[in-house]
């Protein structure tokens, strides 16, 4: 460990090198990563923030949130299912608010407050009350655009004002700004922006619920299906990948990263066998002195390991660093755990790239290193 | 150190190469002997098969109570960390550590305890007339005292038997010969046995005896009792 050691220390313009190519794929990759966050928590917000187990859908909705149409009225007959905690309803309307002047894409949810599918991460003021009509919980993006406390928002088609009490983070859908209102101010902004849907009578277009602890969810889930008969119910994590492109996204974004990995693994593996190659002459040395391979192996291992730690500690800084300047407007999010688990896949691919080489160290010939061969 | 008969055949068949042949010699402790012979004679192979770093065909080596050919690679590769000091062809350090490091990377690859490594490393530094370099790298060491820190890696470790590989291969007449005195009189001074592999027969001078070796035959073993 201590050669190991001293290569890096006294050679550090080779170190140099690969640790900043390791940097630069791992600042691409940390990028993607917190771009494929953003999104999917920009996308997925209104579902991921609600404190609930699974979500009913009607059968012809097919697990969309916004084909989907249920009767308000079935709420209690799956409050009534043994084995729901809680239930609560969503409704959703995509429209245009303004705010000011200003006009921006927006997501009226209608919920009952205080029970499942409420938001839960709130970050300033209150929730709505029940029956509190004109009262909304907005998405903490809408501060980005200037929108505080007490301000008043307003949806395009409606005359009703909308004022706000609270924000809470993470609850975007579809990348549009969450206006969350209790259910019957919902209902009346449905109707009067899209008249249409008047004659539709009170309907929500899903049930979020928790099941009791010890429940089955599979169970209870099938037993609400039963007890309704037109319903479908799908688990939180499948209704957010239900969402329209989240699937699509998630996928995309996991296959340029992986793809990202190999290269890690590909450069570091390159790197190894030159420097290997290189040093053919030095190992011989070593191993006629009486080096064992198991040494020199874990002195690969360890330089592969610091430089790919390293390297990531560079590309952290640097997409970090990105995070700071880039506007508002650009979905990223920073995840401790997606930070670590990149970590954790970029040491093991550091490993393996090392490993590659190990091959090559054992098959040197200690009896090379006499007769000027070294 | 016995070797006892060795024979190494290289290839198989109408291939094959017979590069020692029945070679006996034997060699007492106190005891510095030159090898000497014409390129491809088979002192290399003779050297290698003696250091464990490469197996004989058939025939013993013996070091000590050891007998080294009946040792697993794995062994051979800790008694040669343990027991075995070589001065190879040319310099040979590892460049990106000091003089001194040179000498003490033993001390992560034998079992003698780092403190001991430590302290002979001091002294022989002392002894060898670099206590002055010994923070100095390879590259700000001149052609000589390279030589002197690779002849005391050789005896860091306080091994039984120093083999030397062409040591005077890379370096000019003058240097040549103080270089291989030195050795000479480590060797002696510290009881040791060494073997030195050379071309060079101005060299021979220094040591207490010569071996002859010719295609793989040894011609003149005086006092081992068995030739060609």
């Amino acid at each position: 460990m201590r050669i190991a050691l001293a290569e890096m220390r006294r050679r550090r313009g080779r170190w140099f090198s690969i640790v900043g190519a390791v940097a630069f794929i791992v600042f691409l990759v940390l990028v993607l990563a917190a771009l494929a966050d953003g999104l999917f928590i920009g996308t997925t917000g209104a579902l991921t923030t609600g404190d609930s187990d699974a979500l009913v859908y009607s059968i012809d909705g097919r697990r969309s949130l916004v084909r989907s149409e249920l009767p308000v009225s079935g709420l209690s007959a799956v409050a009534n299912v043994p084995g729901v905690a809680d239930v609560g309803a969503l409704g959703v309307l995509l429209t245009t608010g303004v705010a000011g002047a200003e006009p921006f894409d927006a997501a009226v949810i209608g919920h009952l407050p205080g029970h499942a599918g409420e938001p839960t991460q709130l970050v300033d003021g209150r929730r709505p009350q029940v029956g509190e009509s004109g009262a909304v919980l907005a998405d903490a993006s809408l501060r980005a655009d200037g929108v505080s406390l007490g301000d008043t928002v307003t949806i395009v088609g409606s005359t009703q004002p909308l004022q706000v009490v609270g924000f809470a983070e993470d609850s975007r859908y579809l990348l549009a700004h969450s206006l969350w209102v209790p259910l019957e101010t919902w209902q009346a902004l449905r109707v009067e922006v899209r008249p249409e849907t008047a004659r539709l009578g009170a309907v929500v277009q899903a049930f979020p619920f928790l099941v009791e602890e010890g429940a089955a969810l599979d169970a209870v889930s099938a037993a609400i299906d039963d007890a309704l008969t037109t319903t479908e119910t799908i688990t939180t994590d499948e209704a957010v990948l239900a969402l329209p492109g989240v699937e699509q996204q998630q996928s995309t974004f996991t296959a340029i990263i992986a793809a990202s990995f190999v290269v890690v693994a590909l450069v570091i593996a390159l790197f190894f066998a030159l420097i290997t190659l290189e040093k053919r002459g030095q190992l011989a040395i070593l191993k006629a002195i009486g080096s064992s391979n198991a040494l020199l192996l874990q002195g690969v291992l360890i330089q592969a390991l610091i430089a790919t730690i390293a390297g990531y500690a560079g590309g952290f800084v640097l997409a970090r660093l990105l995070g700071f300047i880039l506007p508002p407007t650009v979905p990223v999010a920073f995840l401790p755990a997606t930070a670590v688990s990149l970590f954790l896949a970029t040491v093991a691919m550091g490993g393996l790239g090392a490993a590659f080489s190990f091959r090559r160290v054992i098959r040197i010939d200690p009896a090379s290193a006499l007769g000027g061969e070294a | 150190m016995f070797v006892d008969d060795v024979t190494k055949v290289y290839g198989e068949g109408r291939t094959a190469v017979r590069a020692l042949c029945h070679a006996s010699i034997s060699l007492q402790d106190n005891e510095f002997l030159a090898l000497v012979g014409p390129s491809g004679s088979g002192k290399t192979t003779l050297l290698s098969v003696i250091g464990g770093l490469l197996a004989p065909t058939s025939g013993v080596v013996t070091i000590g109570d050891t007998t080294l050919t009946d040792l697993s690679k794995k062994e051979q590769t800790r008694f040669r960390a343990n027991r075995i000091g070589f001065v190879f062809q040319g310099f040979n350090l590892v460049p990106f550590l000091t003089a001194k490091e040179n000498m003490t990377v033993m001390a992560s690859i034998s079992d003698k305890p780092r403190r001991e490594i430590d302290e002979r490393a001091n002294q022989l530094l002392e002894d060898l007339g670099l206590a002055e370099r010994s923070d100095n790298l390879p590259e700000q060491l001149s052609g000589g005292e390279r030589q002197r820190v690779a002849i005391g890696r050789a005896l860091v470790t306080d091994p039984d038997l120093i083999l030397v590989d062409e040591p005077t291969a890379s370096l000019d007449t003058e240097l040549g010969t103080q270089v291989v005195k030195l050795l000479a009189s480590e060797i002696k001074s510290r009881g040791k046995a060494g073997i030195m592999v050379t071309h060079d027969l101005r060299m021979v001078e220094f040591t207490d005896r010569t071996v002859e070796i010719l295609d793989g035959e040894l011609l003149h073993a005086d006092g081992s009792g068995a030739a060609g």
